[in-house]
């Protein structure tokens, strides 16, 4: 009697582990399971094409404004640069890898100076082109301005240089008399408008996601509850066919009986 | 003896990951100054830049040659009698490829990858890429006459390089010889 008894209460035991393990993995088995499917088809599903707005989530990933935020008043407008972003007024308008030196309204254009180039904008913030050393431009330029008889000029290690409306052609001037762009603060509101701009292009749904299936959106505790969940669904799966096995076992000794 | 070979095997693995990253990085950079391109090919005496607007009907025509708004309004050539010669970008998968591109005749003399920035597909810079474009001209569909054959793992590279050359023979039909 005790040698078919014991047997049973084993089973009925990995019955009761399985179904206890079933039911405390199942949400994160479905969490996992639906953040690797969007995953595995990033690209198709645009994941890294869409933003997270939630400010809530972006305060928790620590997005903050940049520490310097070059900013230079252009007549009404302002040219800033968070990162590697640049706006005019509240417009993202180019992405610059260079830190910005300093940006003028020239000749019914918006030009900004980086070291070693200028970008030239329409008022509206599209670009007409760069201007480089190619096309003649000093190197190593340490400011930009408008001279006093409206000439576009920059300062380089070399001395004060202007040039024409096409920029080709660049003379010394050490003379000239300039008024240079200046790093100013941001009003305000523009400040304001343009964080939540940045903080919107900052965090890409694919990273949450990644951070979601992973668990590393909860810090480590969330890499070793996520490890927890895989040991669970390989003992799910073991007890699973351990089970099934038993049983068709079972069936198949009472059907010969 | 099973010591020494997972050491082996560590060994190779690490080197393998170092020249990935090396290969990489040695993908990226500036393999020939647009300056100095321009020195080359006028034989140091480059005339003087001229400037095109890329708006109206041309505007349109570049859109469709690149398939997007082009990045800006205004290029820059450089001509003399029946050559010119473009230096434009174009972005492969992330980054900007630079080429300097000679069209003579309304064919293509040379193409050279100046700049590339990206971490892989910068085999479109060796000659045996570049030299198919030689002597290509633009058919009515706006397409090269002649057959480009793509290169594995590079195929974004390839095909910016082709909208550009496309584009250079386009831009120099637009200007006067």
């Amino acid at each position: 009697m005790t040698r078919h008894k014991k047997p049973l209460v084993q089973l009925k035991s990995i019955y009761q582990w399985h179904r206890y393990a079933g039911l405390s993995a199942a949400l994160f088995i479905i969490i996992i399971a639906a953040t690797g499917i969007m995953l595995n088809h990033s690209s198709g599903f645009k994941l890294d094409k869409i933003y997270i707005k939630a400010n809530w989530l972006l305060n928790y990933y620590g997005i903050v404004a940049p520490q310097k935020i070059p900013s230079f008043p252009v007549t009404d407008n302002w040219v800033s640069q968070w990162d590697k972003q640049l706006y005019l007024n509240k417009k993202f308008i180019h992405i610059s890898r260079n830190p910005i030196i300093g940006a003028v309204s020239f000749s019914n254009m918006v030009i900004i100076s980086q070291q070693s180039e200028l970008l030239i904008f329409t008022p509206s913030g599209e670009l007409i082109e760069h201007v480089t050393g190619t096309e003649g431009l000093p190197s190593g330029i340490e400011a930009i301005g408008v001279t006093d008889n409206y000439q576009l000029a920059v300062r380089s290690g070399n001395g004060i240089y202007t040039t024409n409306e096409d920029f080709l052609f660049w003379r010394a001037r050490p003379s000239a008399i300039v008024i240079w762009s200046d790093n100013s603060t941001l009003p305000a509101s523009t400040y304001q408008s343009l964080l939540e701009l940045y903080r919107g292009q900052g965090l890409k749904l694919e990273r949450v996601l990644l951070d979601l299936h992973s668990g590393r959106l909860f810090g480590n505790f969330g890499i070793y509850f996520t490890d927890f969940v895989a040991v669970l669904i390989i003992f799910l799966a073991l007890s699973g066919v351990w089970l099934w096995t038993i049983r068709t076992l079972k069936l198949k000794k009472h059907k010969r009986h | 003896m099973a010591g020494f070979s997972t050491f082996q095997n560590m060994k190779y693995t690490i080197t393998t990951i170092l020249f990935l990253i090396a290969s990489s990085a040695l993908a990226r950079g500036t393999y020939q100054e647009p300056k100095d391109f321009l020195n080359n090919i006028f034989k140091n005496n480059p005339p003087a830049i001229k400037k095109m607007w890329i708006t109206g009907k041309t505007r349109e025509v570049v859109t469709e040659i690149l398939q997007h708004k082009p990045s800006r309004l205004r290029v820059n050539y450089w001509q003399k009698g029946s050559r010119s010669v473009w230096i434009l970008d174009e972005i492969g998968k992330e980054q900007p490829v630079t080429a300097g591109i000679v069209i003579n005749n309304g064919k293509i003399e040379r193409v050279k990858v100046l700049i590339f920035r990206e971490s892989r597909g910068d085999e479109i810079r060796h000659p045996f890429f570049v030299k198919q474009f030689s002597q290509a001209a633009l058919n009515k569909q706006l397409q090269l006459d002649h057959s480009i054959d793509g290169i594995s793992g590079a195929t974004l590279s390839v095909r910016a390089l082709t909208k550009l050359s496309r584009l250079a023979l386009y831009l120099s039909q637009q200007i006067k010889p």
